[in-house]
C-alpha cells in the first residue's frame, strides 16, 4: 500500500520534474552539481525510484524555484 | 456497576420493551383486521373469526359467550339461524371493538414508528441512542457518563469514516457534545496546558527559525512534500510492516526532513490550541496532539543541530590547504590532462580556499556529495566547468581530494572517498598532528602544483 503510493508520488513528480527542466531549460549537469551528485546518478535516480524520497522532493523544490 | 455495563443493559431492556409494544401492536391489528373484513360471506367471515378466536379473546375476553354461539351454530351447520347474527351483531357493536377497527391507521403507523426505532439503536443511530438514555430512569451524573463513552466511540467511527472519504467532516454529532465534568479529567488537562506553556515558546522559536522553508511557498510548492507527510503519517498509524519502513530519518536533504516537520509542528500546535479552547475536547485527544507536538519537535532540534552545524562551519576561515596523496606522493588529479581554461579554473579554485570562500556557504543549494556510503562530509567548489571536491578539518583546513570536470567530480570524488577511506583517515591524522613529514611534502607539492596551473601564454595549450 504504501509501496504504491510512493511509487505514483514518484511517477507524478518524475513528470513534473521533467516537465519543469524542459520548460526551463535546465542543464542537468548544473542540477545534479547543486544536489550533490553526479548527472549520471541523478538519471539512475530518476530511472528506478530510491529509498531517499526527499532526493525527489528537494529536486522539485530547486526546480519550482529556479 | 460500570457506566458502560449499565447503558448496554438499559439499552437491551428497552429493545426487549420495543419489541414486545412491536409485538402487542401487530396482533391488535390483526384483530382489527379480521373483524373489519366484509361480511358479505357470512360463512367465510365467521370461519375467519374464530380462527382468530383465541386473538380476539386476548384483547376482547368479554366477547367469549358470543363467540361459544357462533362457535355452536357453526358446529351444527346452522350459521343462518338468527341468534348467529345477534352474536355477530353484540361483539361488532362492542365500543372496544369499534375503537379497534378505527384505530387500524394508527396502529400501523406505530408499528412503523417502533420498528423504525428498534432498528436505529440496533444500528447505533447517535441521536436515537442520546434520546433514549435522556429519557431513561437514571441519575445525570450516570447520563453523562454514559453519553461520553458514546461520544468516543462517535469519534473513533468518525474518524474512520473520515479516512475512507479522505475528507473533513465533524467528529461527532453537536448533539452529543457535554461539558466534561469528571474533576480527574479536567485536572490532567490543565496540566497538559500547563506543560504546553512552557515548551511552547521554545517550539515557536525553532519553527520562526526555519520557516524560511515554508514562508512564501504556494500549496503547489508544498504540494510534494505535503504528500509524502500524509503517507508517512498513514504508515505510522498503520504500523505497517511493508518494506522498507519510510521515515523522515532516511532523508539526506535535511531541509525537505526540516520541511516535513515544521508543517506537522503547525498542524498540530493549531489543533492543540483549538482543543484547549473547547470545554467539551476530550483529553485522549489533548495527549495525543500534546505527544506529536513533543515527539516532532524533539527531532525538529535533531534536524536542526544539522544545519546549524552547516551555518557555523560556513563562518569557519580556512588556514591551510593540504591535499590527498598517494604513497608515491602523487594526487588523484593528472594536470597535464587539463587543458589551459581548466588549470585556470583550478588555479582560481585554490584562490578560492585561500580567500576562504565555499560554494555552499551561499547555502540554498546543495554542494555536498550526497553519499552515505562516504565517511567524511565532502564539499564541492565550482569554478564554471571546473570542479574541486575537499574535506574541512575541525580547525579550519582544507584537505583537497581531487580536480575534475562539472560532469564527473561526484562519481570521482565518491570512488576516491570509498576506495580509499583509510588514506584520507591517516592524511587527516598527519594534518591535525602537524607531522612534520607529512608537512614537508605537502609543501613542495602545493609549490609544484601553483607552478603547473600557472599559465602564460600558449605554454600549456
Amino acid at each position: 500500500m504504501v509501496e504504491e503510493k510512493l511509487d505514483n508520488l514518484f511517477f507524478n513528480i518524475k513528470n513534473d520534474c521533467i516537465a519543469l527542466i524542459r520548460e526551463k531549460d535546465i542543464s542537468l549537469e548544473e542540477l545534479s552539481f547543486i544536489l550533490g551528485i553526479s548527472p549520471n546518478e541523478f538519471i539512475s535516480n530518476f530511472q528506478t525510484r530510491i529509498k531517499d524520497f526527499s532526493f525527489y522532493l528537494e529536486t522539485y523544490r530547486i526546480l519550482r524555484e529556479w | 456497576m460500570e457506566s458502560k455495563e449499565k447503558y448496554e443493559k438499559l439499552l437491551e431492556e428497552q429493545l426487549q420493551s420495543l419489541k414486545n409494544e412491536l409485538n402487542n401492536y401487530k396482533k391488535i391489528l390483526d384483530t382489527a383486521n379480521v373483524l373489519s373484513m366484509p361480511r358479505d360471506n357470512i360463512k367465510e367471515y365467521v370461519y375467519n373469526l374464530l380462527e382468530q378466536q383465541k386473538l380476539i379473546l386476548h384483547f376482547f375476553p368479554e366477547l367469549s359467550s358470543n363467540l361459544q354461539i357462533i362457535n355452536f351454530f357453526l358446529n351444527n351447520n346452522a350459521l343462518e339461524i338468527e341468534q348467529v347474527t345477534i352474536a355477530l351483531n353484540n361483539i361488532l357493536k362492542n365500543d372496544k371493538v369499534k375503537e379497534c377497527i378505527d384505530k387500524k391507521e394508527e396502529y400501523k403507523s406505530q408499528i412503523k414508528r417502533i420498528e423504525h426505532t428498534i432498528t436505529d439503536l440496533n444500528e447505533n443511530s447517535l441521536s436515537t441512542k442520546v434520546s433514549f438514555i435522556l429519557k431513561t430512569n437514571i441519575t445525570d451524573e450516570e447520563k453523562i457518563s454514559i453519553l461520553k463513552d458514546l461520544a468516543y466511540e462517535s469519534c473513533m467511527k468518525g474518524t474512520f469514516k473520515e479516512e475512507k472519504k479522505e475528507e473533513k467532516e465533524p467528529l461527532i454529532e453537536p448533539e452529543i457534545l457535554f461539558p466534561i465534568e469528571n474533576e480527574e479529567e479536567k485536572e490532567k488537562i490543565t496540566n497538559l496546558k500547563a506543560s504546553y506553556s512552557k515548551v511552547k515558546e521554545e517550539i515557536d522559536s525553532l519553527i520562526s527559525k526555519n520557516y524560511y522553508l515554508i514562508d512564501g511557498k504556494t500549496s503547489k510548492d508544498l504540494n510534494y512534500i505535503k504528500q509524502m507527510d500524509q503517507i508517512i503519517k498513514k504508515q505510522k498509524e498503520k504500523q505497517s510492516t511493508e518494506s522498507p519502513y519510510l521515515d523522515i530519518k532516511d532523508f539526506e536533504y535535511k531541509n525537505i526532513t526540516m520541511t516535513i516537520l515544521l508543517i506537522d509542528m503547525l498542524e498540530a500546535k493549531q489543533e492543540l490550541e483549538t482543543l484547549f479552547k473547547k470545554p467539551n475536547a476530550s483529553l485522549e485527544d489533548i495527549e495525543f496532539y500534546f505527544n506529536e507536538l513533543k515527539e516532532q519537535y524533539s527531532k525538529a532540534q535533531q534536524v536542526d543541530t544539522t544545519l546549524t552545524e552547516d551555518i557555523k562551519e560556513e563562518e569557519k576561515e580556512t588556514d591551510d590547504i593540504y591535499f590527498l596523496l598517494d604513497e608515491n606522493n602523487n594526487p588523484f588529479f593528472q594536470l597535464d590532462k587539463f587543458n589551459k581554461e581548466d588549470k585556470k579554473r583550478c588555479k582560481s579554485l585554490i584562490e578560492k580556499f585561500e580567500k576562504s570562500i565555499h560554494d555552499y556557504e551561499k547555502g540554498k543549494h546543495h554542494t555536498k556529495l550526497q553519499s552515505r556510503r562516504n565517511l567524511f562530509d565532502i564539499y564541492v567548489n565550482k569554478s564554471s566547468n571546473m570542479c574541486v571536491s575537499y574535506i574541512r578539518t575541525k580547525d579550519n583546513q582544507v584537505l583537497v581530494i581531487t580536480f575534475a570536470h562539472l560532469n564527473d567530480i561526484f562519481d570521482e570524488s565518491n570512488s576516491i572517498a570509498q576506495n580509499y577511506d583509510n588514506l584520507i583517515e591517516s592524511t587527516l591524522s598527519n594534518i591535525e598532528n602537524k607531522n612534520t613529514n607529512f608537512i614537508n611534502h605537502q609543501q613542495e607539492f602545493f609549490e609544484q602544483f601553483k607552478t603547473n596551473v600557472e599559465v602564460k601564454g600558449d605554454e600549456h595549450r
